[in-house]
């Protein structure tokens, strides 16, 4: 019993020793138009399912309207509308990432693992299929290179906040 | 920031608003004793609190200003007008002297160079026999005396039994310094047994000591108590302190107790009436009359009341002759009579202190930080739509528990309403704030304006005061500034030459109007058109009616004024008065006459955060609509919609109306249903027809922002959650009916 105890205790100090302790980040790998993507965890609020939207007129394409979360109302952004990939088709696996009050619409959820530092890399310019400037780094994961997204620049509300030109 | 703090800050500007309505007041009135006893209990308060927290600098300052009041008070000193300015230059010091405690910042040489500046000139309206006094007073007074006979009168407030003290162990120390040789209890204070408070001391003593101390040494008996007892010290030898110790008691029955114990002879104890006053008392007997001229003033208010009273002392004495006998054996009508008296006196006393504190207390308030109200707002509204939420799962309004829930939201409905109604503030405050600004600017420019307010009780949302402050301000420099002549100039046009600024608030179906006017030049329209076109905001062959030239001031850059002054003409400022009255989803409007004035008309919504609204669709997006924007609704027959086909005006029995179709303007495609409705909207004076799709009812609801993705929308003011958990969104009416103007 005694030695239990002490593992769990253990446990629970390594847990906290995944956030703090340095050269080790956790991020969200998730799947967007088949490829995988990563965001800091930190950038991250909640992920909920996807849920009804409400429509707002006059926007660009990509920003898909608002949406409920328990009395807040988020902006609903579609991740793959932003990056040109085409609009999300909606399946059970449709997720909302919510970050500083955007929602991003994803395919799938992957997984939140952490990433070693020493794992990170410089942006690479080919095999990538979104524009460079929303590529915060690279990280390799299962030996292939994962592109971590630049969160300030996927919402740049400058750009974000456009109105759609009109017809 | 402590809470303790944030209080004290608080209070501050209470009490520095107070103080400078009152000089204001002072200014165009003149002073009068309720203006000075205002800022002097203003400058005390602000003193008081300063000094429990240690702010050195507030209390110095204070301290010297309180006691110019003061002086002030007892007529020592008269106000000249000098003598005002120089107030509002110390109340501005104090208000710098507080702001610095917010930004938690020491002060700079400069501001100390000027508080010492206004402290000198303080000083030098102080009459010299104060300074002086206060000289003497700080004199110790330390003469030792040998095994010395001390008088010691003693009264305990009420409420010493409180600190933890007794009675008993005053007694002990008395023993234990010296020799107590004479004891009287002073029992004539004990009032009857209904009236009797157990845990007051209503008893006192006259003591003789005989002791070998000083007068400071047997003070020092006392150092622990001496705030929740009156003392008087002196030596028994002294047959004229006698004398004065009954005048300052007020007891009628001292004297008698004092000669029944034989403290003293008859003959040595004159008349309290004759006594001549000591030098030290002559500025508290002043004082005291004065107290008695307001008392006076104030008593024949209050005979009415005094009548009622004094039945029921009748009561209250006829118990008391009785309790009194019993416990004294011999007591004069006579005295009882005079006792009776002075306790009148006595309430009618603290009824003037009541009074006269400011009429804003009369009212009993509670402060409460207006983020704690917008918290419960939030979550009424929450409360409110999961109680839709179960009313739509129930699917039954007939059932008990339907009836139960439906009943639970006319409770909720009186529960927001509430709440919103503590948001609501009169503009009065905020609007009597201006009127130094406005004096001010216009002494600066050589103008004279007087500045007239009304509709003062008119009330507002607090945030909506709050936000609309500046806007308002920032216009009635412009008034002062751009619309009122000069004195001369006036004069040259044949009008009086103080100019009229008015600035009135009122409430006009659902929403509140706020108008700046004054009459003076009024807007040069030649002059706005052709500076609008100089700087490209304009074309040159254009069609622009006057308010829409008018408008124009509200663009950025554009200034008319030939020379940029301090207070206004940079041409910034109007744009941005616009864009605030707009976020308050207000709109605003000018009008003018050249050679008579112009008319500013602000008007805002009655409050922010909740709106009753009328729910209705437009493609696949419901919206809200503002029931106080709503004229009416008119349903159209395919028939009709057809006529309508591509026309911007519909005739509405007889009426011709702008029409704005918002599926058009909001990109939507197709109408959902075959039917489609107008609804009638208006603000202020304009009126548009809006196309819609589909009707859906009334709905109360909370606005909650978009979100800064949105920022940039415009006719959509905010969104509402909706009794399924669903969004709508709610129009900006004001807004809608500016885009279908400018096509």
């Amino acid at each position: 019993m005694e030695l239990d105890l002490d593992t769990e205790m253990n446990l629970d100090d390594m847990d906290d020793d995944l956030l703090v302790i340095g050269d080790s980040q956790q991020y969200l790998f998730f799947i967007l138009a088949g490829d995988i993507y990563a965001i800091d965890v930190n950038n991250i609020s909640e992920m909920i399912e996807y849920q009804a939207i409400t429509k707002v007129p006059l926007m660009l394409p990509y920003i898909k309207g608002v949406t409920n979360v328990r009395g807040k109302i988020i902006t609903v952004l579609d991740l793959r509308e932003r990056f040109g990939l085409g609009e999300t088709k909606l399946n059970y696996k449709t997720s909302l990432v919510i970050t500083n009050n955007i929602a991003l619409i994803i395919d799938e959820v992957h997984e939140v693992t952490s990433v070693e530092e020493s794992n990170l890399k410089e942006s690479i310019n080919f095999g990538v299929k979104i524009e460079r400037r929303f590529v915060k780094n690279m990280a390799s994961y299962n030996n292939t290179h994962i592109v971590i997204l630049d969160c300030d620049e996927v919402l740049n509300i400058k750009e974000i906040s456009q109105k759609r030109a009109s017809k | 920031m402590t809470e303790e703090l944030e209080i004290f800050l608080e209070d501050c500007d209470d009490q520095l608003q107070m103080m400078e309505d009152a000089l204001v007041d002072m200014q165009s009135n003149g002073a009068s004793e309720s203006t000075i006893g205002t800022i002097f209990r203003a400058v005390h308060t602000i003193k008081g609190s300063a000094g429990m927290f240690g702010f050195d600098d507030i209390v110095t300052f204070a301290h010297t200003g309180e006691n110019l009041f003061d002086s002030i008070r007892q007529g020592d000193v008269g106000v000249c007008e000098e003598m005002i300015s120089l107030f509002l230059l110390c109340k501005d010091h104090m208000e710098v002297l507080i702001n610095l405690l917010t930004e938690d910042k020491e002060l700079s040489a400069a501001q100390k160079e000027v508080g010492h500046n206004l402290i000198q000139r303080l000083e030098g309206y102080l009459p010299r026999a104060q300074i002086k006094e206060e000289n003497i007073e700080d004199i110790p007074s330390t003469i030792v005396i040998e095994a010395a006979k001390w008088h010691i009168s003693i009264r305990f407030h009420k409420d010493f039994f409180t600190t933890g003290m007794s009675i008993n162990s005053v007694f002990k120390f008395f023993n234990k310094v010296g020799k107590v040789l004479k004891i009287q209890p002073i029992i004539y204070n004990i009032p009857s047994i209904e009236d009797i408070n157990p845990l007051h001391p209503y008893i006192g003593f006259e003591v003789c000591l005989l002791a070998d101390l000083s007068k400071s040494e047997v003070e020092d008996i006392f150092e622990f108590i001496q705030e929740d007892v009156d003392l008087y010290i002196f030596l028994c030898d002294d047959s004229d302190e006698y004398n004065t110790l009954v005048s300052i008691r007020k007891e009628p029955e001292l004297k008698n107790e004092l000669i029944n114990a034989k403290f003293i002879d008859e003959d040595t104890l004159i008349e309290p009436e004759l006594i001549i006053p000591t030098v030290e008392e002559k500025e508290e007997i002043v004082l005291n009359q004065k107290e008695e001229e307001i008392v006076l003033n104030q008593k024949e208010e209050e005979i009415v009341l005094n009548q009622k009273e004094e039945e029921e002392e009748e009561i209250v004495l006829n118990q008391k002759e009785e309790e009194e006998e019993i416990v004294l054996n011999q007591k004069e009508e006579e005295e009882e009579i005079v006792l009776n008296q002075k306790e009148e006196e006595e309430i009618v006393l603290n009824k003037k202190e009541e009074s006269s504190e400011p009429k804003k207390k009369a009212v009993s308030s509670l402060r409460v930080d207006s983020s704690k109200i917008d918290i419960l707002i939030n979550y009424m509204s929450e409360i409110s739509i999961t109680n839709s939420r179960i009313l739509t799962l129930i699917d039954d309004e007939g059932s008990e528990i339907g009836e139960t829930v439906i009943h639970m939201k006319q409770l909720l409905e009186f529960v927001s309403d509430g709440i919103m109604d503590m948001r609501m503030v009169k503009v009065g405050d905020s609007f009597n704030k201006f009127r130094r600004i406005v004096s001010d600017t216009a002494k600066k420019i050589g103008k004279d304006v007087d500045f007239v307010i009304s509709g003062e009780d008119t009330e507002l949302d607090k945030t909506v005061v709050e936000r609309i402050s500046d806007p308002l301000l920032h216009m009635l420099r412009n008034s002062i500034d751009h619309g009122v002549e000069l004195p001369e100039d006036r004069v040259a046009c044949g009008k009086p030459a103080q100019g009229r600024v008015d600035l009135r608030a009122y409430q006009d179906s659902g929403t509140i109007v706020i108008e700046i006017e004054d009459n003076g030049k009024g807007l040069d329209r030649d002059r706005i058109l052709a500076k609008a076109i100089e700087n490209g905001s304009v074309k040159k062959n254009n069609n622009l009616s006057d308010s829409e030239i008018y408008k124009l001031i509200f663009s950025a850059g554009l200034s008319t004024a030939e020379t940029v002054s301090a207070i206004s003409g940079r041409g910034v400022g109007m744009d941005v008065v616009k864009r605030n009255i707009e976020d308050l989803r207000g709109s605003v409007e000018i009008e003018s006459t050249i050679g008579q004035g112009s008319k500013i008309t602000i008007r805002l919504p009655l409050t922010l955060a909740v709106i009753d609204g009328f729910l209705l669709q437009v493609g696949d997006t419901k919206y809200i609509i503002p029931l106080e924007n709503i004229k009416e609704c008119i349903e159209l027959t395919t028939i009709e919609q057809e006529s309508l086909n591509g026309n911007e005006f519909i005739n509405v029995r007889g009426e011709v109306l702008p029409l704005l179709d918002i599926r058009l303007l909001l990109g939507e495609n197709k109408s959902i249903t075959e039917r489609q409705n107008i609804v009638i909207v208006y603000f202020g004076k304009k009126i548009v027809g809006l196309l819609v799709d589909e009707l859906l009812g009334e709905h109360q609801t909370v606005i909650k922002s978009l979100g800064i993705v949105f920022d940039q929308l415009s006719g959509i003011s905010g969104a509402s959650v909706l009794g399924s958990g669903e969004i709508a969104l709610i129009f900006d009416v004001a807004r809608l009916i500016e885009l279908r103007n400018e096509g």
